[in-house]
């Protein structure tokens, strides 16, 4: 692995004074949230298009205290060095800044971060194009191998697939997505999939639909959308059952998943209901309602959301791009060639 | 930047000369005016002080990390200053990988020449123990658009995002061993600042 060439390799001398403090209680009331919202509620959400000027397309977004930027560049030529190929890449990379968690964190691009870069280019990929049914489906814990190649299969054949369409569009070039997590509180993954999608929507990327991210932390029986930093971090709930993080990306007008994380013990997570989950999601609504499923659910609804937000904003981005047409200024136009003529 | 700005045509030259030479430049401004800048701090609740300037298309975010280490021992009384430059792709594709890194390294080593001034900012201010603890400060500076004129806004994020630094208070006690122990402040106003007076700024000239 390269390191970082500009510091001095060792080991960290120094550490964060939070070591040194008091730990601040993290046990919370049952029923409420320490910010106060009910459990399926959403922070407040900030969505803005168009920030960075000298990117084709660019996004904001804030989930409470949550900050990610993303730029697009592109549709430009893929580098020289690269395969020849008659359908357009999409690239995708995601930075945590140095300050943006409670740890500081590295200059260089770490394992954590490759791994949040590619869930996002998979989130994406089934609006921009669709790879072989697109969907993607990572397990971190409690799923053999077994199961997980049975879902690919059983994904394949149920998923509509719509073929390399719209990066038909741009061959032999590529769209990057460069996103930065400035702040770290929770739902990082969500808020820079549903930036990504806006920053593309922004740039006028061809998409079948915009994707919106929404997580949600499973504590015991309790789920949590749009889990804050401290509840991600919480040890509440590690002894009981179910505990995890479930995070999915929704194309919301055509109704289908174009990602899903799940991280954590959930043991009702079987392969089996989970197709089936996909499956009704794909054909029509009839879901089990077991744990996971019920929290993919939350999730969807989470999703569906923060769509009209996204919608707001790319209405809004539009509209400072393309000045309205005043149409009293059309007919002093006219106006003014006829008494020309 | 872009090699397509460098190729004027002579009447474009002329019309660039002539206008400077009017005290007149071709977005309005005089000669020594500075562009509009828009200056925040306290941005991001995860770090100590932090600080967003605008300039113009230049766009800054500066972050300041407060940890605790140990001093150099050729100077046990004074904690330390790491000044760290990103050039993210996000305010230019040349920036990918690698691409920034010149240009992030020449503007940290600029902010490490003006801070190694004894009378910049009083180290000895981030000593806990000496030859024992004191405080690390890393200065993050996170450039998130490129618009011109790095050094300045640079220079002046960097000094708000200090001026805008909070170090929690820190008390030491010896045990019976004579064991010296750290503990931290709960109250999260008991805070010391640091004296960013002295501390310069950045200003860059072209000359036509």
């Amino acid at each position: 692995m390269p390191g970082d060439s500009r510091r001095v390799p060792g080991p960290q001398d120094s550490r964060s004074p939070h070591w040194y403090g008091k730990q601040p209680p993290q046990h919370q009331e049952t029923g409420t949230r320490q910010d106060g919202r009910a459990d399926h509620d959403l922070r407040p959400v900030y969505l803005h298009a168009g920030v960075v000027s000298q990117a084709t397309g660019s996004a904001y977004i804030e989930l409470g205290q949550t900050k990610v930027i993303a730029a697009v560049y592109g549709p430009r030529e893929i580098a020289r060095r690269e395969e020849f190929t008659m359908k357009g890449r999409l690239c995708c990379e995601l930075k945590f800044a140095t300050f943006s968690c409670r740890r500081r964190r590295q200059h260089m691009q770490d394992n954590q971060e490759k791994d949040v870069s590619l869930i996002v280019l998979q989130a994406l990929e089934p609006a921009v194009c669709l790879v072989s049914g697109g969907f993607l489906l990572i397990t971190k814990q409690g799923m053999c191998v077994a199961d997980l190649v049975q879902i690919y299969l059983s994904l394949i054949r149920s998923v509509l697939v719509y073929g390399h369409v719209l990066l038909d569009r741009f061959p032999k070039s590529q769209v990057d997505v460069y996103i930065t997590v400035l702040q770290d509180d929770g739902s990082a993954l969500a808020a820079a999939i549903t930036c990504a999608a806006a920053g593309l929507a922004d740039a006028g990327v061809m998409m079948y639909d915009v994707v919106t991210g929404c997580s949600v932390r499973q504590c015991g029986d309790r789920q949590l959308l749009d889990p804050s930093g401290s509840e991600e971090s919480s040890q509440e709930g590690e002894g009981v059952e179910d505990h995890g993080m479930v995070t999915v990306g929704l194309l919301p007008s055509l109704n289908q998943v174009s990602a899903l994380v799940l991280d954590g013990h959930l043991p009702q997570t079987t392969a089996v209901q989970l197709v089936s989950l996909v499956s009704a999601l794909v054909l029509d609504g009839h879901l089990q309602q077991q744990t996971a499923v019920q929290a993919v659910k939350t999730c969807i609804g989470g999703c569906q959301g923060i769509y009209p937000i996204l919608k707001d904003c790319l209405v809004k981005s539009t509209r400072r791009k393309v000045p309205a047409v005043d149409p009293t200024l059309i007919r002093t136009s006219i106006d003014g060639q006829n008494g020309r003529t | 930047m872009s090699s397509t700005l460098g190729v004027l045509s002579d009447a474009e030259r002329l019309f660039i000369v002539h206008g400077v030479q009017d005290d007149l430049r071709s977005d309005g401004r005089a000669c020594e005016d500075y562009r509009h800048v828009e200056v925040e701090t306290d941005v991001v609740s995860n770090t100590s002080g932090s600080a967003r300037l605008r300039l113009g298309n230049t766009d800054i975010l500066v972050g300041v990390k407060a940890e605790m280490g140990e001093p150099d021992p050729g100077r046990p009384k004074e904690g330390k200053l790491e000044f760290f430059v990103d050039c993210s792709a996000n305010a230019s594709p040349e920036f990918e990988g690698r691409g920034g890194e010149e240009l992030a390294i020449e503007v940290s080593n600029a902010l490490q020449r003006i801070f190694s001034s004894k009378s910049t900012l009083d180290l000895t201010a981030l000593c806990i123990i000496p030859a024992g603890q004191c405080w690390v400060l890393f200065v993050d500076v996170l450039v998130l658009e490129c618009g011109g004129n790095l050094f300045d806004a640079v220079s002046l994020a960097v000094k708000a995002a200090l001026f805008s630094t909070r170090l929690p208070t820190v008390i030491v006690t010896a045990d019976d061993e004579g064991q010296q122990e750290i503990e931290l402040s709960d109250d999260p106003y008991d805070v010391k600042r640091l004296d960013v007076d002295n501390v310069p700024l950045i200003v860059t000239l072209s000359k036509v």
